[in-house]
């Protein structure tokens, strides 16, 4: 019998468990961890009830039926409204559209995705970087630039394709379900893309060799093996491209509005836009799209509950084996600057275009160039300025008070010991399910008739409580590398918590925090659904003076306009690549849900 | 040092700084007493009490996860214990029943960190001074004893380096620095050793030492290490699963240990089960028949605590204490037992053998070259003070 036998000896007998006496000593206990921190738990508390009011409201609000102004009464009427014919066709059209675009979305996205990630493509890097460009554009730039590409009258496509005489009639027309489908699935793509490359790159590359070497054809192998590895994630990346489909609100209010094709998201903004404003059928429609989009989001966690099983993280840092392209190299290589081209280059050029021309009407005259529309935004009388001070005042207040907040809320779920805090973390995780369009609905139902009403203060809460989970997973993941110790020795050391946050929580945060600001302000400088539905003629946003514009003003001022607020978004984006360097991989961190 | 202003003592009317009544001199200087600390049931630490004198050095030891962390967590203030009173000095800084527990910056208490927790954005200057400034301390003062303090830990020179540019050792130094700058009443130390190499380990706990009695700050320190615990420590308590099982000096452990946990964490040992045969009610000597392969041996054993005939027991015989005789050598001990040597690994301090009591396979340790071959018979004993007898 040699040392260390301790195996086989009896174990320490526990005391005695729960005494009145020991309740007490527990109670006492949790009492002096509460209070010492007081401040971020109920900071905490306060804004786990925020993001709960307006969704509360929104479902108050569709069993409302307004009786007088300001009396009102219970019912299920506005439910029944859900089975008449215009709101099914709604469903229709929103399900259509929202499948279409996230079929082309996930089939161009992962391909991309594949070729930048796994294969031998030249250039890369590059192509990386330029195909997530659209996602700085936004859906309702996109929109206002095919407008002038696939009009049927004035688009510049028709009127080329004629020019050159391929057809007598115009070819395309971007007022369709096609249309819509092909505009904002293309601007999913570059989700889908940043979603899948990080999964794809993590894939353990020797099972592809594996299936190589057992003899098994490029093809062969990325059919047979590639694919069903990486399955979870493509169909976890479509899953949110579908909710980002069936959420969005400027394509088809600017392509398929006008021509009578109603989604359920412009029924949600019709409801609050006509006079009287119907909120209860806004409400209930507000109720079923929020339904679909947390179903989809749940759908999309449970794919990725066996992740595991195709990710081999030991090796994901390292280089991995490239499948090689052969011949097809080049070809690849084009048609990748293909996508880049329509997505990017062609909108951004016909808006400059259609901007620097003295009228439009689909031909290109290069005698009539003019820089009159840029001088018309901010001419007298022109509500640009006022809407750009709105814009830049709101995503910078919104963004800064978003990343105070996911401070304080991320501090209070990692640093204290309060019960339930992982719930208050889940609950903090709800905007993401619940549509921008919603949401507004629900902050009208609550502060409908209080003077918040019409002012940016209820735009601007709608904007915080909406993308606060995309600040807080930031603040979250720089957070995580603070190790809890770096701030226990403060305190040893004798810091109160103010200074230990000041000299040592901030600084050592101030990459991340820097990033997530920069990721919101750029979230809320293109923030459409919201403020369209939350802004009066005082508090028109960008975007919103955007969509104000483009029913009323000539081309070529709408085109300046666009191009300005594409500089200030790309600008932000340029910003946010530097702040974060390796810029893709941690917008993947935040743009998962 | 205290500041009492800011205590966050509950109730309201309960004194933070309570002044302990009774002739000064006689208490210990850190008394700890039934501190309990768990995690939804289980984990954790449970009543734990200890005491150490002015300017002691108390080790906290045992295996991973029996809570020497957590304990020194709660000595800081930084974990709420759910029990227990800590008094250091004149000050009760934890009393949970009367709804008292400091804040770790109201302690004036001093902390190493197992991950040493440098802040990575400041030099190594105003890493040691920030505690100083946090107690707003004059800036020629603070220059003065933080350029002291750096001296005395032999990094002088490196006062403008950030943390990433020390060695693990360095770092280490500056953390003991930061710990001290400030002459805390008491000084934690959470396995500060653990996260250096072998080399490094050595000099640094000379150093410790150094400080610790140079400063003469009462100190507790953390460490699953039992060689690091024997040669820092005036006295050791030792942990299992959140229980401390026995305290006392290194001697005393060595010599009475109360269970064969506390034997076999302070040192190579023989544990050998066995039955009291004869126990004299007047002396601590008994006879207890070791179980064997065939049958069983009688030896002598010096038993700690009271023993009937009878009882099960374990008796302790460390390897360094064995002697080994030849059938033939004159005057061999009277309990010595008959054994073939089975295994002999020479060694640059010491011969390592294995012995073989009819099945039973005891190992020993010995200083000289051993006079008989493997394969031989010998007879094997251990001293009656050092053959303990222990019942649990
Ligand atoms: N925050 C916590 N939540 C839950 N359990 C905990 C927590 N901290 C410690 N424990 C548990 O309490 C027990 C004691 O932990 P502690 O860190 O004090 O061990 P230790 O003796 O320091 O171990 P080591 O030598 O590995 O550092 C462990 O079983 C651990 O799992
Ligand atoms: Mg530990």
């Amino acid at each position: 019998m040699i040392t260390g036998a301790l195996a086989r000896e009896e174990r320490p007998v526990a005391p005695t468990p729960s005494t009145p006496a020991r309740r007490n000593a527990r109670w006492r206990h949790l009492s002096i961890d509460l209070r010492r921190h007081a401040v971020p738990v109920a900071l905490l508390l306060g804004l786990c009830l925020a993001i709960a009011a307006p969704l509360a409201g929104v479902v108050m609000q569709s069993f409302r039926i307004p009786q007088t102004l300001l009396t009102d009464t219970w019912s299920l009427a506005n439910y029944r409204r859900l089975l008449e014919s215009d709101i099914l066709a709604s469903a229709r059209a929103s399900l259509i559209i929202a499948f279409g675009s996230t079929i082309i979305a996930t089939v161009v996205g992962v391909t991309l995705a594949w070729l930048v990630a796994r294969t031998d493509v030249p250039f890369r890097r590059g192509l990386e970087a330029l195909s997530i460009m659209p996602f700085f554009l936004s859906p309702l730039i996109g929109s206002v630039a095919w407008t002038y590409l696939g009009d049927p009258r004035m688009g510049l496509l028709n009127k080329a394709l004629i020019t050159i005489g391929l057809t007598q009639e115009p070819l395309i027309n971007i007022h369709s379900y096609a249309g819509i489908i092909f505009v904002l699935g293309l601007f999913l793509v570059p989700f889908v893309v940043v979603l899948s490359t990080s999964s794809l790159r993590q894939m353990d590359s020797s099972l592809e060799t594996a299936a190589r070497v057992c003899g098994a054809s490029t093809m062969r192998t990325m059919l047979r093996v590639t694919v069903p590895l990486a399955a979870p994630a493509v169909l976890s990346a479509a899953l949110l491209a579908f909710v980002f489909a069936i959420e969005d609100l400027s394509v088809p209010l600017l392509l398929g509005y006008p021509q009578g094709i109603q989604t359920l998201s412009t029924r949600i903004y019709d409801s609050v836009q006509i006079f009287p404003p119907k909120y209860g059928v806004g409400a209930v429609v507000g109720v079923l799209l929020m339904c679909i989009t947390a179903l989809c989001l749940w759908l999309q966690r449970w794919t990725l509950r066996r992740r595991s099983f195709f990710t081999v993280t030991g090796r994901s840092g390292g280089e991995q084996d490239l499948v090689r392209l052969g011949r097809a190299r080049w070809p690849v290589f084009l048609l990748v600057l293909g996508y880049v081209f329509v997505s990017a280059v062609l909108p951004l050029a016909v808006l400059a275009l259609v901007a620097l021309s003295a009228r439009w009407t689909g031909d290109v005259r290069l005698d009539e160039l003019t820089l009159a529309n840029f001088r018309a935004l901010f001419a007298h009388g022109s509500n640009v300025p006022s809407a750009l001070l709105n814009s830049l005042v709101l995503a910078t207040i919104c963004a800064s008070v978003g990343i105070l907040l996911s401070v304080v809320a991320v501090y209070a779920i990692e640093r204290t010991r309060v019960p339930g805090r992982r719930l208050f973390e889940a609950v903090l995780t709800f905007p993401v399910a619940v549509p921008g369009l919603v949401l507004a609905v629900g902050l009208l139902a609550l502060f409908i008739h209080t003077w918040l009403f019409a002012t940016l203060v209820i735009i601007g809460i709608g904007y915080v409580i909406r993308d606060f989970p995309l600040g807080q997973r930031n603040v979250a993941a720089s957070f995580a590398a603070i190790h809890p110790e770096l701030e226990e020795a403060a305190r040893v050391g004798g810091a109160r918590w103010l200074r230990y946050v000041r000299r040592v929580l901030l600084p050592l945060l101030r990459p991340g925090l820097i990033g997530g600001w920069l990721l919101l302000f750029l979230a809320f400088m293109r923030e459409v659904p919201m403020s369209a539905m939350l802004s009066s003629s005082s508090t028109r946003t960008l975007a919103v003076e955007l969509l104000n514009n483009v029913a009323f003003a000539p081309p070529g001022v709408v085109a300046a306009f666009t191009l300005m607020q594409v500089s200030i978004l790309l600008l932000a984006a340029c910003l946010l690549w530097l702040a974060t360097a390796g810029g893709v991989r941690n917008r993947t961190r935040a743009l998962e849900v | 040092m205290y500041r009492s202003n800011r205590a966050i003592a509950t109730g309201g009317t309960a004194p933070s700084t309570d002044v302990v009544s009774g002739e000064p001199g006689s208490a210990p200087f850190l008394a700890v007493t039934k501190l309990s600390r768990q995690f939804r049931g289980v984990g954790g630490v449970r009543e734990v009490s200890f005491t150490a004198e002015k300017g002691e050095l108390v080790t906290l030891l045992g295996p991973s996860g029996c809570g020497k962390t957590t304990t020194l967590r709660c000595l800081a203030g930084i974990e709420v214990p759910e029990s227990g009173s800590v008094r250091v000095g004149d000050h009760i800084v934890t009393d949970i029943d009367r709804g008292i527990h400091l804040a770790p910056e109201n302690r004036n208490v001093g902390m190493v960190f197992q991950s040493f927790a440098l802040w990575p954005h400041m030099t190594v200057f105003e890493n040691v001074a920030f505690p100083l400034r946090s107690r707003k301390t004059p800036a020629a003062t603070i220059r003065a004893k933080v350029t002291g303090m750096l001296e005395l830990v032999g990094l002088g020179d490196l006062l403008d380096r950030t943390p990433a540019q020390l060695s693990g050792g360095q770092q280490q130094r500056v953390a003991l620095a930061r710990a001290l700058v400030y002459e805390p009443e008491l000084l934690l130390l959470d396995e500060p050793l653990s996260n250096l190499d072998a080399e490094r380990r050595e000099s640094t706990r000379r150093d410790i030492r150094r400080l610790q009695r140079e400063l003469g700050i009462t100190s507790v320190y953390v460490t699953h290490d039992q060689e690091e615990a024997m040669t820092l420590s005036n006295r050791i308590v030792v942990m299992r699963d959140g229980l401390a099982v026995q305290s006392g000096s290194p001697e005393e452990l060595l010599q009475n240990p109360n269970s064969r946990f506390v034997a076999s964490l302070l040192g190579p040992s023989n544990l050998l089960d066995g039955t009291v045969v004869d126990a004299l009610s007047a002396s601590s000597t008994v006879t207890v028949a070791l179980r064997t392969g065939g049958g069983s041996v009688h030896v002598p054993a010096r038993s700690v605590a009271p023993v009937r005939a009878g009882d099960q027991v374990t008796v302790l015989w460390r390897p360094g204490h064995l002697q080994l005789h030849r059938p033939s050598d004159p005057g061999v001990p009277d309990g010595a037992v008959g054994a073939t040597l089975v295994d002999v690994r020479l060694g640059a301090v010491m011969t390592e053998y294995v012995v073989d009591i009819d099945g039973l396979a005891v190992r020993g340790f010995a200083l000289r070259d051993l006079p008989m071959a493997v394969g031989d018979r010998v007879l094997v004993s251990c001293p009656l003070a050092y053959s303990v007898c222990l019942t649990s």
